[in-house]
């Protein structure tokens, strides 16, 4: 081993060595910590768009049997009295609907048809066995809420019996809230930006009378429609139909820059009450603070560790050899000299 | 009658709020960005021609939907002022706009249900908050906040649905030189109003990214060169047996004039980029090079002059010491010049 290049070489390694595993370790934790905040702003990302949801179907539900247990709306539906069942409820849909987000309003009657659209009243008479919450509710005559897909286009139903005033099962009647007013008032709230994609293949079958503009190609994100979104542009900068694919059954959660803006996506799948995929609604939040602290953060570790390395690596070389291998380097000559000029061996 | 009572009289008679629906009257509000026609971050503004769209419902205003063919009633201009002095409108304006817009057209719409709907295109000059202290890796949000001038909360609510948020947009994405337009986002927020009251605000919020390659000419290349001046200092001497082959005298030169190009540099940089006066990436680097150059004042003083190294330590010691700041200096320069653009990149 040559002490004046291994010496230096070895001191310097180790001190690198020293320095890297720890701001490796640091870096780690640094990440961990991360990682560990993150994780806990998408589950509550998630839990507030399911309370939100679940207070929309607890909504929908009890408008719906408000509406079911006016006298007079039994009266005229067990009567089947078209007319009279719209003159009763018109103008209460009304302001349900300008106000309140509700959406759809349907009277149904067995065998599982649609008696009267309050949203619609000009069709009617046609079979809703697609439905599965109307033909579990006309089957057992017990309240249920669900998402799903009606004639009109997908929303959150409080589906109710109706009893004609002998307390005779005579029909049901549910109440649609909107979803994307739903996600329009987080958005308001929380700040979250959210978007309602839902499958085009059922979205076609069933919603016959939904606006034609949801089918626009613009909308289509893969095997997806976009129903509603408070920010489209930077949905679609965010949320992919790959992505879209990849949900079934747990939330998928990815972060993702757009703008040179961090954002945390957390993709929520939704089922019809038979289980089946129905969509997915898609959960934005800014991860900007976060990710900008961890990155500080980790610069300056990786700056301070990397000058601190530099500089001992220069005081290790200055010690050494300024005040070792130089003066050694130096008193050998010297002999060497003296050696030749005397003209005896070293 | 005096001035005063007629005033009284034409307020009392002044159509009063639509309270129909009850109160707070849901005001909906859309902003659309046509044309972004100028930034200026000294003054804190930029330029654009803005579309307002402001829709409520007034239940006094209903007609025969066969008085209007096409499905509304329009008045355009002068006709909608007239219009507006019998009919109540919200009192809703751009709150951060200077000066008077330019330019103006209104249109109006009535629909039979009693909707309206106001639309206000203007050409105007807004105030914004420009935040530096990532530049030139930044991005601004260039807002129009809309709010009602009188009315709290509780009695004129300003809000947005889905049919907004579309409308929303900007229209044309190319028009601003050195920037990257993005997309718009709509909030709700609520100010402090009078005696305890909130008001309701909705902003409209577009995203630019700068482009950082304009700054690489005019800014980076001659502060990075100023780096330069220190080393060259130091590059230039070489150390002999009992000191250092160039005078102290002759690199302080060279160091000064450095010193005062740099002070002549920040000056002008500051003079063009006012929002450069707290704590972003320009300044630090400054900062990293008048530090450089303090710091090769002080070796000049200290190794050049006053032999300091050799005299405390010998003559070793002294050619390690200067091989080493050879070396160290740039090394470290390099480190912290990395840090601060990771750190603008955060």
């Amino acid at each position: 081993m040559k002490f004046h290049v291994h010496a230096p070489a070895v001191i310097i390694g180790a001190i690198g060595l020293v320095v890297a595993a720890s701001t490796g370790v640091a870096s780690r934790l640094l990440s961990q910590q991360v990682a560990g905040v993150e994780d806990r702003q998408f589950q509550s990302m998630r839990a507030i768009l399911e309370f939100n949801l679940k207070g929309a179907e607890d909504r929908a539900l009890s408008r719906a049997e408000l509406i079911a247990g006016i006298p007079a709306v039994r009266a005229a539906l067990a009567a089947r009295n078209r007319e009279q069942l719209l003159a009763q409820t018109a103008e209460i849909y009304k302001a349900q609907a300008d106000k309140y987000g509700i959406d759809q309003a349907q009277f149904s009657v067995e065998p599982v048809t649609s008696f009267l659209r309050l949203n619609n009243p000009t069709k009617f008479g046609d079979d809703l066995s697609f439905r599965p919450l109307v033909v579990a509710v006309q089957r057992d005559h017990v309240a249920r809420s669900a998402m799903s897909i009606s004639r009109s286009g997908p929303a959150i139903f409080g589906e109710v019996p109706v009893f004609d005033l002998a307390n005779k099962p005579i029909g049901a009647f549910e109440m649609g809230v909107d979803v994307g007013q739903v996600l329009d008032r987080l958005k308001d709230a929380y700040g979250f930006d959210m978007a309602f994609y839902v499958l085009e293949k059922p979205l076609r079958e069933n919603a016959t009378s939904l606006a034609g503009e949801v089918f626009d190609e613009h909308n289509r994100i893969g095997e997806y429609l976009k129903v509603h979104a408070t920010n489209w542009t930077l949905l679609r900068d965010l949320v992919t139909g790959a992505d879209l694919s990849r949900v079934d059954g747990e939330p998928i959660n990815f972060v993702r820059e757009s703008t040179r803006k961090t954002y945390g996506v957390a993709l929520i799948g939704v089922r019809n009450p038979a289980g089946a995929p129905l969509g997915v609604i898609a959960v934005t939040s800014d991860f900007e603070v976060t990710r900008s602290a961890e990155t500080s953060t980790r610069a300056s570790l990786i700056a301070t560790a990397a000058a601190g390395f530099v500089v001992l690596a220069a005081l290790v070389l200055i010690i050494i050899r300024g005040f070792l291998l130089r003066p050694l380097a130096e008193l050998q000559a010297l002999q060497a000299t003296s050696a030749a000029a005397l003209g005896t061996p070293e | 009658m005096t001035a005063l009572g007629l005033a009284l009289v034409a307020a009392l008679a002044a159509p009063g709020l639509p309270t129909g629906e009850g109160l707070p009257i849901r005001v909906k509000a859309a902003v659309n960005f046509v044309d972004v026609i100028s930034l200026n971050e000294s003054a804190h503004t930029f330029k654009a021609t803005i579309d307002v769209r402001l829709r409520w419902r007034d239940e006094r205003l209903v007609f025969r939907a066969s008085d209007a063919p096409v499905g509304f009633r329009e008045v355009n201009d002068a006709a909608v002022t007239a219009m507006l002095a019998d009919v109540w409108a919200p009192d809703i304006a751009v709150i951060n706009q200077q000066g008077d817009a330019t330019n103006t057209h209104v249109g109006l719409r009535w629909f039979p249900d009693g909707r309206l709907e106001l639309m206000r295109r203007s050409t105007g000059e807004f105030s914004i908050a420009i935040d530096a202290h990532k530049f030139p890796f930044d991005y601004q949000d260039l807002v129009i906040d809309l709010g009602s001038l009188r009315e709290p909360a509780s009695r004129v609510a300003l809000v947005f649905d889905q049919d907004d948020l579309t409308m929303s947009q900007v229209s044309r994405r190319e028009t601003l030189e050195g920037w990257t337009i993005g997309a718009v986002d709509v909030r709700r927020v609520s100010e402090n109003g009078w005696y305890g009251a909130t008001q309701s605000h909705v902003r409209a919020s577009l995203r630019l990214a700068r482009d950082p390659r304009n700054t690489v000419g005019p800014i980076f290349v001659p502060i990075l060169a100023g780096v330069l001046i220190p080393f060259l200092a130091l590059w230039l001497n070489k150390a002999v047996d009992h000191g250092f082959k160039i005078e102290a005298f002759e690199l302080a030169n060279v160091l000064i004039g450095g010193l005062f190009a740099l002070i002549a540099l920040n000056f002008t940089v500051n003079s063009a980029y006012t929002n450069l006066a707290g704590d972003n990436p320009i300044s630090r680097l400054f900062a990293i090079n008048f530090i450089l150059l303090g710091i090769g004042l002080v070796i000049n003083l200290a190794m050049f002059r006053y032999n300091l190294i050799h005299r405390l330590f010998g003559k070793h010691v002294h050619y390690e010491a200067f091989a080493a700041v050879l070396w160290l200096l740039p090394v470290l320069t390099i480190i912290a010049v990395a840090w601060v653009l990771a750190m603008a990149g955060a």
